[in-house]
Parts: C-alpha cells; sequence; structure tokens
C-alpha cells in the first residue's frame, strides 16, 4: 500500500443518517409504524479508499446503499458528495451528483436486462447523462469493455450468453461509463465461484487504483472485507456498533457483535481460527427492536444496564464503538 | 466400521452430456465427507442420483451404486422408494424455495412419518414437536401452525432439517445447507448438524463451495471438477499438501490465504462446459503444471492408500512429479 495519506480528501460525508419505512400494522387499525432500517450512521469516506459495511441480513447494509446512491432519500441526517449536498429538492443538483455515484449490485444474473446486447446495457448511462454521438457512445464502451477484461467480439452478444464472472463485469464496465468517484457494492462477489471470486476481487482493486476509485463495499463475507478494505463498519439492526480502521478491527475487536462475526467466520487455516463465540438466536425484528443496547438479547456479557440503556457510539482504542462494557476486555 | 454407501464409477448423462464422470465415493458409518467444487461440477447430481431423484431423460450408469450392501441401481422402484427418504435422506439448497409455501411445517414434516412409519396422527404431531426442538426451534408447539413465509432463513433450514432427520436416516445428504445463510446462523446449523450426526451416528455427506466450511467441519474431503472426482484425501493433508492442482490453486485463490497482499491468486479461464470439453485432462487448459501428455490423455483416478487423485503428475510439497 502506498504512503499517501497526506492526501487523503473526504469524498462522502454522511452524518447521522437514517432510513424509516411507515408500515402499517393490523387491519382496522392503520396505524403507521416506523421500521428503522437504518437508524443513525455517520461515516467519512475518502477518495480512493474503501469502506466496507458489514452485518447479517437486516442490518441495514442495502438500505445504506440506497440513500448513498439516491435512489432514496434519507428521512433524517445529511450527506455530502464531494462537497455538494446531496439531500436537496434540487433536481438538477441530485442529477448531476447521481452520475458521480454508481452501484454494482449483488445478483449478476438478475441485475442486467436479458433482452438488452452488451453494448446497450452500456451505453445506456451515457444515453441518459451525456449528448455524445452514437459512434462516440461505441468508442467509449469498447474502451471500457476492454478496461475490464472483456474482448471487444462481446459487443453485440445478450447477457445470457456469458458466466456470472463475465457478467459480474458487465455490471462493473456499467458502472464505470460515466467515470464516477464512488461506487457502491452491494455484495459483489457473493454470487461467485471462489475461483471467479478471486478474479473479480482482482479487477475490482485494479480499477481502484487506476481510477482512483472509493468504494463503499458491502458484504457479509468477512474474509474477503479483510482483504479489499481500508475502513470497516459493523453494522447491527440499523446502528453501526463498532468502526474504524481494517486492521485494528480485525486484530482486536471490542464489541461482542463484532467478536462473535470474526470467530463465527469459518477459516482453512487452522492457525486462525479462535474460540467461538455462540450468538443464540437470530436476529429480532427491527419493527420491533429491543429496548436498551439492541443487542442484549444475544449477548453474552449483558448486564442489567444493557436492558435499559442505549450505549453511545465512543472513541476506545482508536476506533469508534458502541457497548457499554468495552473497557471490561480492553488491554 | 460398515461401509454405508459405495459408489464406483458413476456418470449421469443427460442428452449426450456427462454431467458426473466417473466418481467414486465411499461414506462409512458415523463419518462426515466433504464434498467441494465450484459450481457445475456435479456435486448436487452426484447425490440426486444417490437419492434416485435423477429426471427423466438422464441416464445413471455405474459399476457400484451401493447403500448399506444393497444394489440401489437393480433394486425395483418401490423397494428404492422405501430407502429414499428413510434411511438415506437430504437437505436442499435454499431453504426458502425447496419448503412447500401452501402447507404448514407440521404437515411437510409428518409426510415423511406418513409414508415411511404410519402411526396414528397424534403420535406424528407429538413426533414433529420432538423434531423441533430437536433442531432447536424455540417453543416448538406454536411453530406447528406456521407455514414457510413466516419463518426466517434460519428457522427454514432448521424445519428442513427435522424434516430430513424425521426417519433418523442413517445417510444424511446435506447439499449447500449454509450457503444462504448469514455467518453467525450458519455457525449454529453447521453445530447443529454435527450434533445429530454424532447423537445418532449417521453417515454425512456435507456438499459446499466454501474450503473454510470443509476445513473446520469434515474428517474427509472429495473434490470434483467438470463432474469428476479430482482428489480424494483427509481433511488435515488437503489443506497443508494437496496434490492434485486443481486444489492447490482453489485454496490459493481463497482471500484469506492473500490477506497481505494486493492481488489474489486466480485461476484462469472458466470450468468447461457442454460445448468446450478439453481433451485430455479436463483441467489441463487452467493448470499452472500442464505438460504434453495432460493434453492429449486424460489421467486415470488412482487411489493409494487413503488418498485418490487424478492427475498425470500429482504434487507433493506443491511440485508437481514429472516422469
Amino acid at each position: 500500500m502506498t504512503e499517501t495519506d497526506t492526501t487523503q480528501s473526504p469524498i462522502i460525508t454522511a452524518e447521522n443518517l437514517k432510513k424509516y419505512y411507515p408500515v402499517r400494522k393490523g387491519f382496522f387499525l392503520k396505524k403507521a409504524v416506523a421500521l428503522k432500517a437504518l437508524d443513525g450512521a455517520s461515516f467519512i469516506l475518502n477518495k480512493g479508499k474503501t469502506l466496507a459495511v458489514v452485518g447479517e441480513s437486516g442490518c441495514g447494509k442495502s438500505t445504506l446503499a440506497r440513500l448513498i446512491t439516491m435512489i432514496e432519500s434519507p428521512t433524517e441526517g445529511r450527506f455530502e458528495i464531494a462537497g455538494i449536498n446531496a439531500v436537496t429538492r434540487d433536481k438538477q443538483q441530485k442529477k448531476a451528483l447521481r452520475s458521480k455515484v454508481q452501484i454494482v449490485f449483488q445478483d449478476p444474473y438478475g441485475s442486467l436486462n436479458p433482452r438488452k446486447k452488451m453494448g446497450s446495457i452500456l451505453e445506456e448511462p451515457l444515453k441518459i447523462n451525456t449528448d455524445l454521438t452514437p459512434g462516440q457512445m461505441r468508442e467509449k464502451s469498447l474502451e471500457m469493455m476492454e478496461k475490464v477484461g472483456l474482448s471487444r467480439e462481446y459487443y453485440s452478444r445478450y447477457p445470457h450468453m456469458f458466466s456470472g464472472g463475465q457478467r459480474q463485469r458487465i455490471a462493473v464496465a456499467r458502472a464505470l461509463m460515466l467515470n464516477p468517484d464512488i461506487v457502491v457494492a452491494d455484495e459483489p462477489v457473493s454470487a461467485l465461484d471462489v475461483s471467479v471470486q478471486a478474479q473479480t476481487l482482482n479487477l475490482l482493486m485494479d480499477l481502484q487504483e487506476e481510477m482512483n476509485l472509493a468504494y463503499l463495499f458491502i458484504s457479509h463475507d468477512l474474509s474477503v472485507v479483510r482483504l479489499i478494505s481500508d475502513e470497516v463498519m459493523v453494522m447491527y439492526l440499523g446502528r453501526p456498533v463498532e468502526q474504524g480502521d481494517k486492521n485494528i478491527i480485525f486484530e482486536n475487536p471490542l464489541h461482542p457483535y463484532t467478536m462473535a462475526l470474526l470467530t463465527a467466520t469459518p477459516h482453512v487455516d487452522a492457525r486462525l481460527r479462535k474460540k467461538r463465540i455462540r450468538l443464540f438466536g437470530e436476529l429480532p425484528s427491527p419493527l420491533n427492536p429491543p429496548p436498551g443496547c439492541t443487542f442484549h438479547q444475544r449477548c453474552t456479557h449483558m448486564t442489567d444496564i444493557c436492558k435499559s440503556m442505549a450505549p453511545q457510539l465512543r472513541e476506545v482504542a482508536n476506533r469508534l464503538v458502541s457497548c457499554h462494557h468495552v473497557e471490561k476486555w480492553k488491554s | 466400521m460398515t461401509k454405508l454407501l459405495e459408489i464406483e464409477n458413476l456418470s449421469v448423462e443427460f442428452d449426450g452430456f456427462k454431467a458426473v464422470d466417473d466418481v467414486d465415493l465411499t461414506v462409512d458409518e458415523g463419518k462426515v465427507v466433504g464434498i467441494v467444487g465450484e459450481s457445475g461440477s456435479g456435486k448436487s447430481v452426484t447425490q440426486l442420483a444417490v437419492m434416485g431423484l435423477i429426471p427423466y431423460p438422464g441416464i445413471i450408469r455405474a459399476d457400484r451404486l451401493m447403500f448399506n450392501h444393497t444394489d440401489l441401481l437393480s433394486l425395483p422402484k418401490r423397494k428404492r422408494r422405501q430407502i429414499t427418504g428413510k434411511d438415506v435422506s437430504m437437505i436442499f439448497q435454499e431453504p426458502m424455495t425447496s419448503l412447500n409455501p401452501c402447507f404448514t411445517v407440521v404437515y411437510q414434516i409428518s409426510e415423511a412419518l406418513k409414508i415411511h412409519e404410519g402411526g396414528t396422527r397424534h403420535e406424528r404431531r407429538k413426533r414433529v414437536i420432538d423434531l423441533l426442538s430437536q433442531v432447536g426451534i424455540p417453543a416448538p408447539e406454536g411453530r406447528l401452525k406456521s407455514f414457510p413465509h413466516q419463518l426466517s432463513g434460519g428457522m427454514s433450514q432448521r424445519v428442513m432439517i427435522a424434516m430430513a432427520i424425521a426417519c433418523t436416516p442413517r445417510l444424511l445428504i446435506a447439499d449447500e445447507p449454509t450457503t444462504a445463510l448469514d455467518v453467525t446462523i450458519q455457525a449454529q446449523i453447521l453445530e447443529l448438524l454435527l450434533g445429530l450426526q454424532q447423537k445418532n451416528n449417521m453417515g454425512l455427506i456435507l456438499i459446499t463451495h466454501d474450503m473454510a466450511v470443509i476445513a473446520e467441519t469434515v474428517e474427509d474431503v472429495v473434490v470434483m471438477y467438470a463432474g469428476q472426482t479430482v482428489e480424494k484425501n483427509s481433511a488435515e493433508n488437503i489443506f497443508s499438501a494437496p496434490r492434485h492442482p486443481y486444489t492447490e490453486a482453489l485454496l490459493n485463490a481463497l482471500p484469506e490465504r492473500n490477506i497481505n497482499s494486493r492481488r489474489l491468486n486466480t485461476i484462469p479461464g472458466l470450468v468447461p462446459g457442454k460445448y468446450n470439453r478439453p481433451n485430455g485432462c479436463l483441467f489441463h487448459p487452467r493448470c499452472g503444471h500442464a505438460r504434453e501428455k495432460c493434453r492429449q490423455i486424460a489421467p486415470a483416478y488412482t487411489l493409494q492408500d487413503m488418498t485418490g487423485v487424478r492427475c498425470h503428475f500429482p504434487l507433493i510439497n506443491g511440485c508437481p512429479q514429472y516422469d
């Protein structure tokens, strides 16, 4: 890794992002209840860096991706992309910002239109956002295909003619067509086989270096996160429970949930295995989150204070963590 | 130790394409065997052949396909069905889609009981409650009338397991039982499966594409590639000293083994499909150690002691042994 940390400049600054969805409960009682899909996330993503968001399904990872890509607007909180406020009603401004943030979806089989040829898939973002001539568009998409390692003759093929790994390359190419600064990758490799996964991860890392991209990398696979990320944010039930530098968190996790996640991940190498911290039960419903610390029902270190008071995110040993009992096992 | 399942030279053919070709597999009673391979390597089809669930155009051929000393191939269909679901049962991939959305949990679990063991409705209901508590579902009485959509992923997988162990099978085949689940739930489910396996002294075949899961749970590993078994080895040996270049390449591609480098080792190319099967060794176009011989002659599967390998030049400590 290069030691050019002095040139760090934030590309996304998010403050206390929240997204509540109204859910109607009961047939006659039409009272809307708020489903707190995301309940206060703050982070800074620097240019050319990768922030990984990890957590179980239902923890708000994908909601965060939807907010950052401006598919949906947050209920509360604010975020800036390259210093420009993105929570705004100004349509022109939003459109300009949208082309800076692009997304790669999880399922390469579902995210490409089966009726479109690869060329038109890649050219669609250009058609909408630029006024290039068809010839220029074609030239640009051929260039991009080469960049992601697809041969030029694939230009007029349909998605069904490609394998999963190649489709994911198309999805990456489509995301890069508008020269974005940020790519949100929502579980980009979890549907791929090990050997193809390695190829795709290499591609993502190469492109990051080449185009100075910032990634918001969403994943539940911690071994992938450990490889690709610079910073990690661990989420539980809509809230970040621990966030900070990758090495600090992986080597010395402080939140019980992070510890449980890390020890639950299977390893090939016996030396990397740790004594498993067992988690009982499953993620509680976000419609009816438990009082106090949302993790307390599954936590092995639970005491009375956890049941009644929600812990705040605070800085402990160079990272942010939200737990009442951090001091107990710090050292 | 009795041999529960013996497969020799099994092939499954669909319209002239061999999805599975020359597979050998032995499972002893009370043993856990893992099968790893990428998608399209024939892991699932092999097990469906054991279960007798290969659909119409599929043709199963084998020198030997024995379960508990009965030949499954020559067995009449009626007899075969008495074994399937009772002595051999299977947990399918993706619990959310494998359960029937139209029927309650209690109905689906007691279906197998009704066919294989009979008994009154009351007895079956009691047995279902017992099974659900065995697989760790809290308050099982309250869950009986649930429909699959009311269950979470982990819960559905538990129900699937309850279904599979309903008739106390002697061999349980788990086809990617944890692929769709989160890591913490995955750990719970694997623990549950191994616990049940020990308690009932079952044979367990665990199919997965996740090397790490294999490393933590099984004793013997079979690696499959493009429909063939390419290596069989004990779990200890396969991770420290793989014999087949494919196994080695697969292990080197894991993010875990590349933590401090900025690039992952990859296997170039793709698994060959129906139309692009190479001559000679099926792995040679992607193999770093391939020689002229590999391009022309397909290697045979050779068994030596307890390890088997399909390669002309098997690796010893990462070095191919050229003649």
